[in-house]
């Protein structure tokens, strides 16, 4: 990304970054000076302001000695030495002109292209420049800026990997330490990872004054540890911990967080998260993916500093995998702590599950075809003893004919859908008390073929919009499908629910997800895609248009209505119409929008619109708006605004703001003002989001947190100069929702 | 109105033959791209050389954004993107890069109530978008003029 | 050579003027003086007569006059300057204005250049408009490609 004009100012007085030639060491080494004495083939002393060049590589100093035998180039006095990658200053210097081996004693040192420098007792430059520093100085800030230091026994410096480690290191603010850590790597370059922001204070609602402020502990080259206390005055202290580990060829890191006494809650609150993983060999690898926490609103109160609620559902998962060249094979064993479930509707527990899946090629004459095999065999139970459970064997064998031109494809498919239950029906009610009549215990066994035929064309011609030429595709697609019926309502669902119809999802075998209900199907589904390609080939814009027709309603959607009185499915003659176009117009304006409409009755089921001016990187106003009908809890009509915008040079502003009309009200809204210096920035964010409710009762329905954020950031030192830096609590967070392949 | 079918051959004779690697070796998107490139014509080859071009397939990086919140605060809306970054490198263009990016996105509905339906459908939008990441993949080698 | 200094020296040019007084021969016209296997041309050489011989002093002057030894080690020498002083009692080689010292890997150009031929020590200063100028070629260049400006030297004038 093209660095924001504010920081060009800061490398004003940097030295530009010259890559060395490839044959650097072979160049010629010229001396100038006012007098000099030498014996050939060994020592030659020259005096007088001497300087000496070799390539990029320059070195001015008082007196200098070169041994041609052992290729030293020792520099005395007012020594000053630079090779196009780093400048460095001091009394005495020593060179190998036969390696890329400098010393200098004491040293002042400016690395090209970049902020960084600092001074060093001695510092040793090795083969591609990387730097070895002893009671080091290290800062990020333009020469003669004072904002930080960092100070440390040794310093080292990594060009290639871009990384800079410190040891011992202390960090000081105005000359004022504000931070030790015994080790601590940073990036350096353009690849600031952002991550290591020093403390950082919050204020909010809930856990009024939040301070955190992280230790970096770096236990053994293959394990270390952060311990961040982090103390807030409406709840007390907590400790966060990560400990990454790598042992051979395990590695993961495993994150405690613990608050002993909360005084709102007069509780002990935790988390736990747990993320393994190990490639045993190429071929075989397992992970764990565990994460807990104490109570339902762990991450409404304290928040989630790693992403750890994955849509309030946290998994609890340890699996194998084997892959070979036709097989892959999956062994599970994975539950679930969902927040906000009562234990009775919480999701079944997977004890385990097996899954095989292969593929192979099968040269059936000159015909290519595919012989794929899906198959998996699970056992669902349940922590409520009273809740029906049961065994479940899929076998899924599918023989497809891929026949692919340049101008189309035709691609059919025949398969055999297998599938054996064992279940065991205890209480036969549904999560909400319903009872569900038509569960049957013990074995049920359910056959269904299914034929599909799937073809399209390529149209292409070329035209002109907006005043230059593109080309401009059509490629319409038609599918038919054919899956015979069987009475299914007498199977529990555990793993399924409908699923989403947008373009793309009207071309799928199933409407729903899972094995537990596969619909009859009679259908064709008809769908038309067409792109506008500049030469590049990028997609400026795209538009798609598909429907299904049903030669058959479908009996299993008509027994799934019966049962399910209030929550009726479409089952008329045709599906929703879908339509979805995404446009990259002018260089810097961008449009989507998405509708599915229910034809018979034209309501409209679900329409996504954005619009974004975007003239710069660091400017740019956004407009969307979301809606789904469906019954209350499941509905949503929201307007939302992401904006950003410089004010001054390096002050810029940013918020976003999303209404939900339904409810007339804001649900998440974040506005920041960032002020950016060379080397460290304060950012001052406001965020005031709806809190997600997961009491059963709905006891805290619609409460807010409001929660005000100040962050010291220091640049050079891993903090990060994104934009998008996001504050924890904030949820619709900025993303640019136009679908184009450029 | 001046459509007609595309006629041209889809890949460049450059590419009639290549080494894929990078990645998993058997990760989905690997077996997916290989085999379109098969229904291409193109002779997959056991170990790189200098005689023709190697495809080196990144891993499918995915995140997921959130789009809109139900009433109770919970996410409605998920965006959720994948990222595939590969190169072809062709040894008889002194070893020119080829940067092969794609961006696919997906916009999925939760519903809290039914969690483990809502992680098969994920599954299986994972599963569809290596089929479409692999379709992209070829039409971008196809797109490559070989200088 | 280590032989060179016992060597007699000859000398050959157009024009010569004697004057025996003060043992003094001057030589005009490209002069060409050998002993051993130092070579020294130039457009005018004083040579001033020593008893007993061999502690003879020449001043060889020319635009440039150039000096050429093969040392030992089988590595050539070769210098040139406008003024080129060559002492045989102290061996030494005195190059003024201009003067130029080359060897296989190493080229000195300063003002003045003193060349001791016996210890091979040689000491270069510059002037307020002339600094010393020394180039090395970093040693572990194989000798096929010295510079060339070594051969062009040995074709001199």
């Amino acid at each position: 990304a093209e660095i924001p004009v504010q920081f060009t100012q800061c490398l004003l007085n940097v030295p530009p970054l010259i890559e060395p030639g490839d044959n650097a060491l072979d160049e010629k080494v010229t001396i100038y000076s006012e007098r000099s004495s030498a014996t050939f083939e060994n020592d030659a002393v020259f005096e007088g302001d001497v300087y000496v060049t070799q390539g990029n590589k320059k070195l001015n100093a008082d007196r200098t000695v070169y041994s041609q035998q052992t290729n030293r180039l020792n520099g005395y006095g007012n020594v000053f030495f630079t090779d196009g990658l780093i400048s460095l200053e001091g009394d005495e210097f020593e060179a190998h002109t036969d390696t890329d081996y400098a010393k200098v004693i004491p040293a002042r040192y400016q690395i090209h292209g970049d902020t960084g420098n600092g001074t060093a007792e001695v510092l040793e430059v090795f083969e591609k420049s990387d730097i070895k520093a002893t009671t080091a100085r290290f800062t990020g800030c333009p020469p003669g800026d004072k904002s930080w230091h960092l100070r440390a026994t040794t310093l080292d410096i990594d060009n290639e990997k871009q990384m800079a480690t410190a040891y011992n290191a202390r960090v000081h603010v105005a000359d004022v330490p504000i931070f030790y850590t015994p080790y601590l790597s940073y990036p350096i370059g353009d690849q600031r990872m952002s991550g290591f922001l020093f403390p950082t204070f919050a204020t909010n609602t809930k856990n009024g004054f939040d301070l955190r402020t992280p230790y970096y502990l770096n236990l053994a080259p293959n394990y270390d540890a952060t311990l961040t206390p982090r103390f807030m005055t409406n709840r007390g202290l907590a400790v966060e911990s990560d400990f990454r580990y790598l042992f051979g060829k395990n590695r993961g890191t495993v994150y405690l967080d613990y608050l002993n006494n909360d005084k709102l809650v007069d509780d002990s609150r935790y988390l736990l998260a747990i993320r393994h993983g190990a490639n045993l060999t190429p071929s075989w690898n397992y992970n764990v993916n565990y994460t807990s926490v104490s109570d339902n609103n762990y991450f409404t109160d304290l928040g989630d500093r790693n992403g750890f609620d994955d849509g309030n559902r946290l998994l609890q998962k340890i699996s194998t995998s084997y892959t070979s060249s036709n097989w892959k094979s999956d062994l599970i064993v994975q539950d679930m702590q969902v927040l906000g479930n009562s234990s009775k509707d919480a999701p079944f527990i997977i004890q385990p599950q097996l899954k095989l899946y292969g593929d192979w090629e099968l040269p059936l004459g000159n015909v290519p075809s595919l012989l794929s095999l899906e198959s998996e065999i699970i056992n669902y139970s349940h922590d409520d003893e009273t809740r029906y459970r049961t065994k479940r064997v899929h076998i899924e064998p599918t023989l497809t004919f891929p026949y692919v031109l340049p101008s189309g494809y035709v691609s059919s498919s025949i398969a055999l859908m297998q599938t054996t239950y064992d279940q065991d029906i205890r209480d036969a009610t549904n999560s909400s008390g319903q009872a569900l009549v038509n569960l049957e215990d013990g074995i049920i066994n359910r056959t269904l073929p299914k034929l599909s035929i799937d073809a399209g064309l390529n149209y292409e011609r070329p035209t002109a919009a907006f005043g230059n030429a593109y080309t401009q595709t059509l490629e319409p697609r038609i599918k038919y499908l054919y899956i015979p019926y069987q009475y299914q309502e007498n199977i529990g669902l555990y793993d399924t629910s409908t699923m989403q119809q947008d373009y793309f999802g009207l071309f799928r075998d199933h409407q729903y997800s899972g094995y537990d209900r596969i619909a009859d199907a009679n259908q064709f589904t008809l769908g038309a895609t067409s792109r506008y390609l500049n030469q590049g080939g990028s997609e400026k814009l795209r538009l798609a248009l598909g429907q299904i027709f049903f030669l058959q309603q479908s009996q299993v959607v008509e027994d799934w209505n019966n049962a399910n009185p209030n929550s009726q499915l479409g089952n008329s003659s045709t599906s929703v119409l879908a339509f979805e176009a995404d446009a990259n117009i002018k260089y810097d304006w961008s449009a989507h929008f998405g509708l599915q409409v229910d034809p018979d009755a034209f309501d409209v089921n679900k329409t996504n619109s954005a619009l974004e001016w975007r003239p710069a990187s660091n400017r740019y106003i956004q407009l969307n708006h979301r809606f789904i009908s469906a019954e209350e809890s499941l509905r949503v009509n929201q307007i939302g605004t992401h904006f950003a915008w410089p004010l001054k040079e390096n002050i810029s502003l940013r918020g976003s703001y999303n209404y939900d009309t339904n409810q007339g009200r804001n649900v998440d809204s974040f506005v920041s003002l960032r002020f950016d210096a060379c080397c460290w920035a304060i950012e001052l964010s406001y965020v005031n989001t709806l809190l997600t409710s997961y009491n059963s009762d709905n006891s805290n329905q619609g409460e807010m947190d409001k929660s005000l954020q100040f962050k010291f950031e220091i640049k050079g030192l891993g903090g990060s100069n994104s934009l998008s830096s996001p504050s924890e609590s904030q949820k619709i967070k900025y993303g640019q929702p136009f679908y184009l392949n450029d | 109105c001046g459509f007609q079918l595309r006629g041209d051959y889809l890949m460049s004779e450059e590419l009639n033959r290549m080494y894929v690697s990078g990645g998993e070796k058997y990760s989905p998107i690997h077996r997916e791209v290989r085999r379109r490139l098969e229904l291409n014509g193109t002779q997959l080859m056991a170990e790189p050389s200098d005689d023709y071009p190697t495809l080196r397939l990144g891993r499918v990086s995915r995140t997921k954004r959130t789009l809109s919140l139900y009433e109770n605060g919970q996410v409605a809306e998920y965006e959720m993107s994948y990222r595939i970054n590969s190169s072809l490198i062709s040894p008889k263009h002194n070893n020119q890069v080829y940067p092969i990016n794609v961006k696919m996105h997906r916009d999925f509905q939760d519903n809290p109530l039914s969690s483990l339906a809502k992680q098969r459908e994920e599954d299986m939008l994972d599963k569809e978008i290596n089929g479409l990441a692999a379709d992209q993949i070829i039409r971008q080698l196809a797109a490559i003029q070989f200088d | 050579l280590e032989s060179d200094s016992s060597q007699p020296i000859e000398v050959d040019a157009d024009r010569q003027k004697l004057e025996m007084q003060k043992n003094l021969v001057t030589f005009y016209d490209n002069v060409i003086a050998v002993q051993g296997s130092i070579l020294i041309k130039s457009d005018k050489l004083v040579v001033q007569g020593s008893e007993p011989s061999g502690n003879e002093t020449m001043v060889a002057y020319g635009n440039p006059a150039t000096f050429y030894q093969m040392m030992d080690d089988g590595k050539p020498v070769n210098a040139k300057a406008q003024e080129l002083h060559y002492d045989l009692a102290t061996k030494v080689i005195t190059l003024i204005d201009r003067a130029e010292i080359k060897q296989i890997d190493s080229t000195v150009n300063g003002d003045k250049i003193v060349y001791e031929i016996e210890s091979q020590e040689m000491v270069a200063t510059g002037n307020k408009n002339s600094r010393v100028k020394t180039v090395f070629l970093p040693s572990q260049v194989d000798g096929s490609n010295a510079t060339n400006s070594n051969d062009q030297a040995n074709g001199a004038q």
